[in-house]
């Protein structure tokens, strides 16, 4: 543990794990990318200029697409968003940090570095160039062959490996970290909106990183799966976009948090229906995972699951009507304040009304033939999301006194709204009137050139209105009037209850609503033992409220002082990108002779950078991660803290459960996608590629290892040093006899029989590539696992776990959840 | 629960609203004029499509009755065949299949659309009116020429049809 230095030390931003600085260096590094997407967007608009414009040629315009799309949705909305829900999600609730701050630190790392990596793809022979849904198989080196395009896809995989730490750590908190007497359904409005942004996070992105991992493997390792015509082009389509329908409510759900919060704040009024709003809510996310066919609909899925997908994406409109009219009611019921976050806030619900709307002429499969692939697509998703994000911008000014501790300038803020408004309308609105030009090709008819003429001069007054908005937050930021605690007349949240900006530990005692409004109590803590509550009276109670007896010992280093510094999330982070970029270039610098084992084989290495560079980052990887183990980071859990549906799970429990949770989405998909080709290539056409006796003994190991796990909680809960050593070290040779007993197959069917991860002697390629990669990303559990057992055997020698066995139980849930998947992989690959 | 007399209003209006569209596509599934996107048959593999005996040499043959069947292929970067030549006032059923990547098959002004997915078959079916030259446009991102990636569907009087496409009828 090191102490955090000042805020004017660079060194401070590189190892803060404080939830308010991470929250500012996400909304920056956002920022920074809005520009990147942004001055993309204006190259589109300039070749759009005239109907046969050329500034771009058709490969870069195809380019600059792709990179807007991806930038903008992934690096640029998403991570906005984030950046106020670092900060102020944990201030809503009550809660000093994020229930996990190096993981949340990790997050953010992982967010600016994977973007770099996208920057760095450009200059790799260019970047990704098959629009931001990459569809297959024009996302295979075959038709994409550059080296850029492999760093962008990787990028990807990297940004969505960031997000799901978030997606745990968010989920975590909120649900472990509330304060005393703020129950689930007393949260502020935004904490509602994230809450349900992060759970349909941990399931669609997991979907996406399995698809990310699938195409990455096809890139860099040479599988076939999206190039087999058994069905991989379809299967991207479907995995795609089951994660990407959630998106859009993802991406829109932060914003929709915010507009909520101002209305509540600048009308004066509570929300009207708050209780229905918030089922709404629920019921959209729920929904959201029923509806991606629609994006479908030009393709051959039969027609009446189409009908089906079409009636609930036209039902999904419903619950949004009722957030929408009591939003009107809202404003109808209060007395309105026009400031400048209000005005974003309400442009933000009109643009969305017109988005919404234009919308629904989409989800009709006979109006769809018509509206696909034109500007109508175009003009409403930029409605839908650019629209809503506009409600982020007033959160930006709503906040901005709050992290600053100074005020914005309002005139300023006003001229930027009316430029913005203006211009987005320009571009957009011009789009739905133009719309018959199709959505793909730059070269269009002419006699729409005047509303694109429109539309180009609109995106430079949209840009434009950007650069306002830094000019006033950097000139009232060096000398803008002080704003105190609580610029505003009706905010009701809990931030506006401490100083602007907020200490580092947030609050001057702890926070509780057990009494029905926010107080700040004072615990009574005895010599050497754990916190007592204390009553109203500030004398200690003594029923010790929500925590018991197996909770005691975490409390016993109750005189420690929290960390808010490790160097470990960003050296891990950065190892990633050193690896990712390796990784890149790695298919093009190495070839692999043809030879009867692999220690006669020939490898030719024609450009050592790559091979070099993934090998440091590899070893960086593991260094860095070693390190973080053994760091001594103290981050207390909340002591009295209301924990519904999840009282009486232990913090890093419940984080695990929630990865856990994740973990079966991905590996859920690779089944899916084994299935679904199986399917399609005729299910009877396969037969099992490997014998199964080795299978079969791999089973018999792996389930002894989950027996062993077992032993060794028992050891450490009795004290055993000794017990707890052997049971671990039996858990460690099992899990290596199973690695080992894999290698002899691998090399037996590489070898031997010739089938290798492209090729099958026996059969369709793509059976050989799903049997690799799936067994494979099983492998990389087991090992993950061990690494994790090894960690965990040195510490025991030294003499751990025999007080605090927790550790032991978390990583047995892991290698029961491997175990498991493994059981459903041995029928799957060696017995039909 | 009070329930405001505008959202009741509304609430009708969002319900005719999806029972209008449900039948939309109900009526278009079975009356004339829309034909929907259907999947004709099983998968086809993409990279053998010369030894399919239709799409080994893409063309427009007649399957009835004033009832026309077009086989035509999409690859980067263009359509087979180019042009599409079909008669006047008759009924076509497009089969389309892609030989690489992902395309677009759309009749531009009409609503005959849809994507081509390299592996499956999409079928479409339309009906032509008077002699017309139409343009033929790949909707989805392809590749490096997909913005020059075009075809044209020729709508021509009976018996130029009979002269451009003899031995059309062959089975």
């Amino acid at each position: 543990m090191s102490e955090l230095p000042p805020t004017t030390s660079v060194r401070r931003w590189l190892v803060t794990t404080n939830h308010k600085d991470i929250g500012i260096l996400y909304m920056i590094t956002a920022l920074f990318f809005l520009l990147f997407g942004g001055v993309l967007a204006l190259l589109i608009r300039v070749q759009l200029w005239d109907p046969a414009n050329q500034v771009l040629s058709g490969l870069a315009y195809n380019e600059a697409v792709t990179a807007h799309g991806l930038i903008m949705v992934f690096w640029f909305l998403s991570p906005f968003g984030f950046g106020f829900a670092n900060y102020f999600v944990p201030l809503q609730i009550g809660a000093d940090d994020l229930a996990f701050p190096r993981l949340n630190a990790l997050s953010y790392w992982m967010y600016l570095l994977s973007g770099v990596l996208l920057g760095i793809s450009f200059f790799q022979g260019g970047t990704l160039s098959a629009g931001w849904t990459m569809y297959a198989p024009l996302n295979v080196p075959m038709y994409t062959p550059s080296i850029g395009s492999t760093g962008a896809v990787l990028a990807l995989a990297m940004f969505v490996i960031g997000i799901t730490a978030s997606t745990v750590n968010f989920l975590t908190s909120i649900h472990h970290s509330r304060a005393e007497g703020m129950g689930i359904m007393d949260m502020p409005m935004f904490t509602w909106s994230m809450l349900a942004t992060v759970w349909m996070m941990l399931f669609a992105f997991a979907a996406l990183l399995a698809v990310g991992l699938i195409l990455a493997s096809d890139r860099v390792l040479g599988s076939v799966y999206f190039s087999a015509t058994e069905g991989g082009s379809l299967l991207w389509g479907h995995l795609f976009w089951f994660f990407g329908h959630p998106e859009v409510y993802i991406v829109f759900f932060p914003a929709l948090g915010v507009m909520l919060e101002l209305f509540q704040t600048f009308s004066g009024r509570r929300l009207v229906g708050r209780k229905w709003v918030i089922i709404a809510i629920c019921l959209i996310s729920v929904q959201s995972f029923l509806v991606w066919m629609h994006h479908m609909f030009l393709t051959t899925i039969n027609l009446e699951i189409k009908t089906l997908m079409m009636a609930t994406t036209i039902g999904i409109s419903l619950p949004f009507d009722l957030v929408v009219f009591s939003l009107i009611y809202t404003l109808m019921k209060g007395r309105i304040q026009f400031t400048t976050p209000f005005l974003f806030a309400f442009g933000a619900l009109l643009l969305f009304i017109v988005g919404g709307i234009t919308g629904v002429f989409l989800g009709a499969i006979v109006l769809d033939y018509e509206f696909r692939g034109t500007y109508w697509v175009v003009a409403h998703f930029h409605y839908v999301m650019f629209g809503g994000a506009t409600a982020l911008f007033g959160g930006a000014y709503y906040w901005f006194p709050k992290m600053t501790g100074k005020m914005y300038d309002e005139f300023l803020g006003k001229v930027h709204f009316v430029v913005f408004f203006i211009g987005f309308n320009a571009v957009y609105a011009s789009m739905f009137i133009g719309w018959e030009t199709p959505r793909r090709v730059f070269e269009y008819n002419p006699e729409f050139q005047i509303f694109h003429q429109i539309g180009t001069i609109g995106a430079f007054l949209l840009g434009f209105s950007f650069f306002i908005m830094f000019y006033n937050f950097l000139k009232s930021f060096v000398s803008g009037p002080d704003a105190g605690e609580n610029p505003w007349d009706y905010s009701r949240t809990a931030e506006w209850a401490i100083p602007s900006p907020p200490p580092i530990e947030n609050w001057p005692n702890r926070p509780s609503y057990a009494s029905g409004k926010l107080e700040f109590v004072k615990d009574y803590v005895p010599d050497g033992g754990p916190a007592v509550k204390a009553d109203e009276n500030g004398n200690a109670a003594t029923d010790g409220g929500d925590s018991h007896a197996d909770h005691i010992r975490e409390y016993a280093h109750w005189d420690k002082h929290p960390s808010h510094a490790s160097i470990w999330p960003f050296a891990l982070s950065f190892a990633t990108l050193i690896m990712f970029l390796g990784l890149s270039g790695f298919n093009d610098s190495i070839s692999i002779g043809a030879a009867d084992s692999l220690a006669t084989t020939p490898v030719t290495i024609s450009n050592p950078i790559y091979p070099v560079l993934t090998v440091i980052g590899l070893l960086g990887l593991v260094y860095s991660g070693v390190k973080w183990g053994f760091e001594d980071f103290y981050a207390p859990p909340a002591e009295f803290a209301e924990r519904w549906p999840f009282n009486g799970v232990e913090k890093v429990k419940l984080g695990m459960w929630f990865f856990l949770a994740s973990d079966v989405i991905v590996f859920g998909a690779f089944i899916s996608a084994a299935v679904f080709i199986r399917y399609n290539a005729g299910w009877q056409e396969w037969s099992p590629l490997t014998e199964s006796l080795p299978g079969l003994i791999n089973t018999f190991v792996l389930l002894t290892s989950s027996f062993t796990v077992i032993l060794a909680l028992v050891a450490a809960h009795r004290k055993s040093r000794k017990g707890l050593l052997a049971s671990l070290g039996a858990t460690i040779g099992l899990g290596l006899t199973f690695l080992a007993i894999k290698m002899w197959e691998w090399h037996h069917e590489i070898y031997d029989v010739g089938v290798t991860i492209s090729e099958n002697s026996h059969g369709d390629p793509v059976q050989a590539s799903i049997y690799y990669v799936t067994t494979g990303l099983h492998g990389v559990h087991v090992v993950g696992g061990l690494l994790i057992a090894g960690f965990l055997f040195y510490r025991a020698y030294h003499g751990a776990y025999l007080e605090d066995e927790r550790p032991v139980e978390y990583f047995g849930l892991y290698w029961h959840f491997v175990d498991i998947v493994w059981v459903f992989l041995f029928p799957l690959f060696y017995l039909f | 629960m009070h329930v405001h007399a505008y959202e009741k209003i509304w609430l009708v209006f969002a319900i005719l609203l999806i029972l209008l569209l449900l039948g939309s596509v109900t009526y278009g599934a079975v009356g004339p004029g829309v034909a929907m996107v259907a999947d004709s048959e099983d998968q086809i593999n993409a990279n053998a499509l010369d030894e399919d005996d239709r799409f080994a040499e893409p063309r427009v043959e007649r399957v009835g009755e004033n009832h026309y069947e077009a086989y035509v292929v999409a690859f980067q970067f263009g359509f087979q065949p180019d042009p599409i030549v079909v008669p006047e006032n008759s009924t076509v059923t497009f089969q389309v299949t892609s030989r690489d990547v992902i395309h677009g098959f759309e009749v531009v002004g009409t609503n005959a659309n849809t994507m081509v997915v390299p592996g499956e078959v999409s079928e479409l079916t339309v009906e032509v009116g008077e002699p017309q030259e139409y343009g033929i446009l790949c909707n989805e991102y392809c590749g490096a020429g997909h913005h020059v990636m075009e075809g044209k569907l020729h709508v021509v009087p009976e018996e130029e049809f009979e002269e451009t496409n003899e031995g059309g009828e062959s089975a």
